[in-house]
């Protein structure tokens, strides 16, 4: 540049130069062409003047002639004085001293030889002889004019040759002044020419530079035409970068229209402000973000493609809120508590607190044990801790006791979470409340036993046998098997009629099958046959045990031993005095009425039954729900003499209660000694309501059982034949109960199932309890086997009882399958972040370290120009070196400051306590700036991350001091103060303030409202203070007005 | 110069920062004996009188100091550093780290494989000069290295 200069002033110099040459040749010319004239004029003069002398001498010789008339001597006179005022005339125009020597002789001359002449009264004779004289004189006239002729003509060539000189001096100059400009011109255009070029070169590089980032960068000019393309750009333009170039962004993509990025391109084109854009573009399904910035004639916009990490945010988001959904189902669904690895609780959810009776500020920080029902022995307790603190699950069934001191049952599932080292640091436990269907299980238990016991009561008090309803027998009790004198394995399996004696008549018998296999009740004295023939009398009542269908299926015996009493009736048999005391001895009721049941004669015994009852009908007496039957019997009865009719119904006893009976009615009229109906009975009222008590109890247990949701409980006899069924599951895993009931399992069940079952109802037949859980056609049951033992502990039935457990277990699965996604998702992205986190840190690496090089080049070379060259750089060169090295500077606090700004968003905060306080008096101490007006108050300690805090306050505070500068005294105020949970500082100065309207640009990375003339600065700094206040969960603003100060604040998390 | 009598070595791979390094150490007369090497390999070729250097190096006569730049071609200068420091003939050679870098990392490392010194090389010239100047100083005049 510099040499073009110095060219450009030599040039500059050298045509001034001829230009004076010229100018001085020009005049040079006029003066020697005015004197060549001047001479020619001298010249003619002289010619003039021979002309004139030469006409007088000729005239001469006529005039010397005496008779020389007058008109020639007129003419002479004439002549004389044109030669006088030629003579006058050349004297005037001569100016070179030979030539006014010439003219001054020539005067003298003329004037003595012809002013004679002029004299008029001359007479001619004197004429005659001064001519002739004087032709010698006009001869040294003429000489002398020839004389001053030849020195003018010399004149004249002498100064034609100096024109001559001059002419050729100005081609000369003329033809140099051409070719030096021509040569400027050329060097000017060369020049011209090479700066273009370099500037192309330049653009060229910076071309190569922007190629190379990964970031697409793309120019338009004011029409929108695109004037520059990365080859990153291209991944998102059609064709190569020639067919875009020039072409209008809208033709290329006039999807674009209507998006948020065509109105920000616009709005950055109108404002000429920068913009930043990061929005997904549905056109391209593609996230990108943009950053747009007016350049000299358009916009340039970088913009990336960040859908791949927008894509994994939104996903990871969707995860949590999955698993935030996860959570709510279980807190709703499921009893949840967290418990530290002490046993403390940390978090009990509402199900919890619900049924603990709890508030959940009751809770936490409390022991678990606060809900020990102290139910459970110690090893069980120790038996969950020990499974738990080894890092395994535990399930099982507790019982809690709640505030008020209710207990319940939950189904508990603990987790352990265990921490990097593999131990557990919590527990986890979901609990499913089974209050109720431990209860019901308790409630069965107790009515199993009372069942057993009056099964033993029987056992022991009467006669018992049980037979199907083939009559084959099933069952006999000890009493059985005493009194028949057979032992138990020769009866079981033989038809009852082993101990017929043959003794009662066939239609005896036929009545009481028909009684029974009908499903009703018989009784009746049976006179047996015991091994080895004796014979033993039974009062023997039959209930039929009727299945689902109302139809006997087994039929059982009870009967008492009333031998003895009928050995005695034989006895006695033939006398009236023995019939009466027996009769009036007899333990039965014994009453004779008449034809209309009228009252004749009640036994004592059948007063002590029915009371002091007055003489009367006595079918009155009968309930009046059983009144019809026993109508009916008697009507029978009354057409039928001599057959003795069973009955059996409540009737009204003189305490106006009712009492139940059972006995015979037998139309005995036709007997003359009788002539009466004569009707045997007992009261049988403990037995009925021991008999409804039992089909009560045994109603209740049945409902129980078939109540319990989602349960199965079955009854089944040592051959695993189904005595019982009941609950609603047993449809859901494939059976119904007429299927089952009444058959053996091996038959009924598919033989792959039995073939799994069968071990558990061995062991249970063993008397082992035995739990386990099972999938029966995709249901989860856990089901129980409970051996139930008579006295001596054999087992007579096994009880099974199956829950479902679907939900349970598919909620388990489900937490721990989500356990594991979450887990693996979790590490997946940490892991990629961890990468992105590598690559951004290898790039600030490489930014701050190849970034300076270069600059610290600049600066060092300028400065060594400046130093060894001071003496050749001028002022203006000192000047361009030192803005050289300024600007230089600022790059280097750009890059520094950015560099800064982009590692506070990725660094991890180091949070401590900071003694603000003593930071902020330490930051001013090292702006070291006098006469400032410090006005400190406390600062609170806050707990932050110290170096980036201690960035905030160098940033805040040396702004205030630079804002302030041009004050005459700055005072700056800085101070805190709790606010709602924050604690609040703010630096106040009395600078240069800053306008409202404006206030939203102060945090923006780039946004200076004062240009760097005023204020220098990179405008980062606000930006980078934002930036740390955010990290922390906190707040930047600012207040102020133009020229009256700024007040800038930021809150901390307190 | 005879190989064995240098005082300064400077392993750098950007010329300006070496001319800039070399002209400053020269304003105060410290570049007698310098030797300026162009990367790693030839640094440690150098220290441990192999390669090139094999036959007219000792390596019994080491340098006052060395000065070290991180970022080179082939071998780094962590590299370098780590070599140097791990071998019992030359651990004791001063070395001071010149860099670009004010990476954390960059610092935490090259302590831990035992600079003896780590200057970041300023923007700014005046500091530039300042931190070779003084480095110069003490290394070279100030330093009592072992007998």
């Amino acid at each position: 540049m510099r040499k073009s200069l110095l060219f450009y002033i030599v040039s500059f110099v050298l045509l001034m130069g001829v230009l004076i040459f010229f100018n001085r040749a020009f005049r040079q010319l006029s003066v020697y062409s005015e004197y060549t004239n001047r001479h020619h004029t001298v010249y003619n003069n002289y010619q003039e003047l021979s002309d004139l002398v030469n006409n007088a001498a000729i005239l001469t010789p006529d005039l010397v002639k005496k008779d020389s008339a007058p008109g020639i001597r007129r003419i002479f006179y004439a002549d004389t004085e044109s030669i006088i005022r030629q003579l006058n005339l050349l004297k005037g125009s001569v100016r070179d001293s030979v030539n006014v020597a010439i003219a001054g002789q020539l005067d003298l001359l003329v004037r003595s030889e012809l002013s004679w002449l002029l004299a008029s009264s001359v007479p001619d004779s004197i004429i005659q002889n001064k001519a002739t004289g004087h032709i010698a004189s006009f001869r040294k006239i003429d000489s002398l004019i020839t004389q001053g002729m030849d020195r003018t003509n010399f004149l004249v060539q002498y100064r034609k040759q100096q024109v001559d000189t001059e002419i050729r001096k100005v081609r000369t100059g003329m033809v140099v002044f051409i070719v030096l400009s021509g040569v400027l011109l050329l060097y000017a255009i060369l020049n011209l020419f090479n700066q273009q070029l370099k500037g192309r070169r330049q653009e060229k590089e910076i071309e190569v530079v922007l190629n190379r980032i990964h970031e697409g960068v793309v120019s338009v000019d004011k029409e929108w035409r695109y004037t520059f393309l990365n080859d990153a750009a291209m991944a998102n333009h059609p064709g190569n970068k020639k067919e875009v170039i020039g072409k209008v962004i809208w033709d290329i993509h006039p999807e674009m229209k209507g998006t948020i990025f065509w109105d920000k391109y616009h709005e950055a084109m109108i404002t000429r402000q920068m913009m930043e854009i990061d929005s997904y573009y549905e056109p391209m399904d593609i996230w990108f973000s943009v950053k747009v910035y007016p350049s000299a004639d358009g916009l340039t916009i970088f913009y990336k493609n960040v859908t791949e990490s927008k894509r994994a945010e939104q996903k990871l988001r969707q995860t949590l809120r999955e698993v935030t959904d996860y959570k709510f189902a279980l807190d709703e669904s499921s009893i949840v508590a967290i418990t530290d690895q002490k046993g403390f609780i940390k978090h009990a959810n509402k199900n919890f607190c619900r049924i603990s009776r709890y508030t959940l500020d009751k809770l936490v920080g409390q022991d678990h044990r606060i809900i020990n029902s102290g139910h459970h022995p110690k090893e069980f307790i120790k038996d969950i801790w020990t499974t738990i603190a080894n890092g395994r699950i535990w399930k099982g069934e507790l019982k809690n006791k709640a505030k008020d001191g209710t207990i319940y049952w939950v189904d508990t599932t603990i987790v352990p979470f265990l921490n990097e080292e593999g131990k557990p640091c919590q527990y986890v436990a979901i609990s499913s409340d089974i209050t109720e269907r431990k209860l019901a299980e308790e409630n069965l238990q107790k009515s199993l036993k009372e069942l057993a016991d009056y099964k033993y009561a029987l056992d022991e008090s009467s006669i018992v046998a049980i037979t199907d309803q083939e009559g084959i027998i099933r069952h006999v009790n000890d009493n059985f098997c005493r009194i028949s004198r057979y032992r138990r394995e020769e009866l079981i399996g033989q038809d009852h009629r082993i101990i017929n004696s043959g003794y009662h008549p066939g239609d005896f018998i036929h009545d009481l099958w028909v009684t029974i296999t009908k499903g009703k009740i018989w009784k009746g004295e049976l006179k047996n046959k015991a091994k080895g023939g004796a014979i033993y009398w039974v009062d023997t009542t039959i209930v039929p045990l009727l299945n689902e269908k109302g139809k006997p299926y087994q039929y059982l015996a009870i009967g008492a031993d009333i031998t003895e009493g009928k050995h005695a009736e034989d006895g006695l048999a033939s006398s009236e005095m023995r019939f009466r005391a027996l009769i009036e001895n007899s333990s039965e009721g014994i009453s004779l009425t008449d034809r209309y049941s009228n009252n004749i004669y009640r036994s004592p015994a059948a007063q002590k039954m029915m009371g002091e009852l007055p003489k009367g009908n006595t079918l009155g007496l009968t309930h009046p729900a059983d009144m019809e039957v026993i109508r009916s019997k008697y009507e029978l009865v009354l057409k039928s003499p001599g057959m003795p009719v069973g009955f059996q119904g409540r009737f009204l006893h003189a305490s106006g209660q009712y009492v139940w009976l059972e006995g015979t009615l037998t139309n005995l009229l036709h007997v003359k000694e009788v002539n009466a109906l004569v009707t045997n009975f007992r009261n049988i009222t403990e037995r009925k309501e021991a008999e409804e008590k039992l089909i009560k109890s045994e109603e209740i247990y049945k409902t129980i059982a078939s109540s319990i949701p989602g349960s199965v409980i079955c009854l089944l006899d040592p051959n695993f034949r189904f005595l019982l069924i009941e609950g609603d599951m047993l449809e859901k895993i494939g059976y119904s109960k007429k299927q089952l009931l009444g058959n053996k399992i091996q038959d009924v069940v598919p033989p792959e199932i039995f073939a799994v079952t069968r071990k558990n109802f061995e062991k249970a037949l063993r008397g082992e309890t035995v739990t386990v859980e099972a999938t029966r056609q995709g249901v989860d049951l856990i089901s129980r086997y409970i051996p139930l033992k008579d006295k001596n502990g054999v087992v007579y039935a096994i009880m099974t009882v199956a829950i479902d457990i679907s939900e349970l277990k598919q909620a388990q699965r489900h937490v721990i399958e989500l356990n594991h996604n979450l887990e693996e998702k979790i590490q997946q992205r940490t892991e990629e972040l961890k990468k992105s986190n590598r690559e951004l840190e290898a790039f600030s690496y490489s930014v701050s370290h190849d970034l300076r090089a270069p600059l610290r080049g600049i600066i060092g070379f300028t400065t060594i120009l400046e130093e060894d060259y001071c003496s050749k750089l001028d002022d203006d060169a000192k000047r361009i070196t030192s803005v050289i090295k300024t600007n230089t500077m600022k790059m280097g606090y750009l890059i520094d400051d950015l560099l800064a700004f982009s590692r506070t968003g990725k660094q991890e905060l180091m949070k401590t306590t900071v003694d603000t306080d003593s930071m902020v008096n330490e930051i001013i101490n090292d702006t070291n700036q006098p006469g400032i007006h410090w006005d400190i108050h406390e600062l609170l300690p806050v707990n932050a991350d110290i170096n980036l805090l201690r960035q905030v306050w160098v940033n805040l505070v040396s702004n205030a001091v630079k804002y302030s500068r041009n004050n005459k005294q700055s005072r700056i105020e800085i101070g805190s103060c709790v606010n709602d949970g924050f604690i609040n500082f703010y630096v106040r100065d009395n600078g240069v303030g800053f306008d409202t309207q404006y206030s939203g640009k102060l945090f923006k990375v780039f946004q200076r409202l004062h240009a760097p003339e005023e204020f220098e600065g990179t405008g980062v700094g606000l930006a980078l203070v934002e930036k740390i206040v955010s990290r922390h969960g906190g707040k930047v603003w600012a207040e102020g007005r133009e020229n009256e100060g700024a007040c800038f604040y930021f809150s901390l998390p307190a | 110069m005879n190989p064995n009598s240098v005082e300064v070595l400077l392993v750098e791979d950007n010329l300006s920062d070496a001319e800039l390094t070399i002209r400053e150490l020269k304003k105060h007369n410290m570049t007698n004996n310098l030797v300026h090497l162009k990367n790693g390999e030839e640094a440690l070729d150098f220290v441990f009188a192999t390669g090139s250097f094999a036959g007219t190096r000792d390596i019994s006569y080491p340098p006052k100091v060395i000065l070290l730049d991180i970022q080179m071609p082939k071998v780094n200068g962590m590299e370098v550093l780590q070599k140097i420091k791990a071998d019992q003939r030359t651990k004791m050679i001063p070395v001071v780290i010149l860099t670009s870098s004010k990476e954390n990392p960059d610092i935490q490392k090259c302590y831990d494989l035992g600079a003896n010194s780590y200057i970041v090389k300023p923007v700014n010239f005046e500091g530039f000069a300042e931190a070779i100047r003084n480095m110069g100083f003490y290394w070279l005049l100030l330093n009592q290295a072992p007998a």
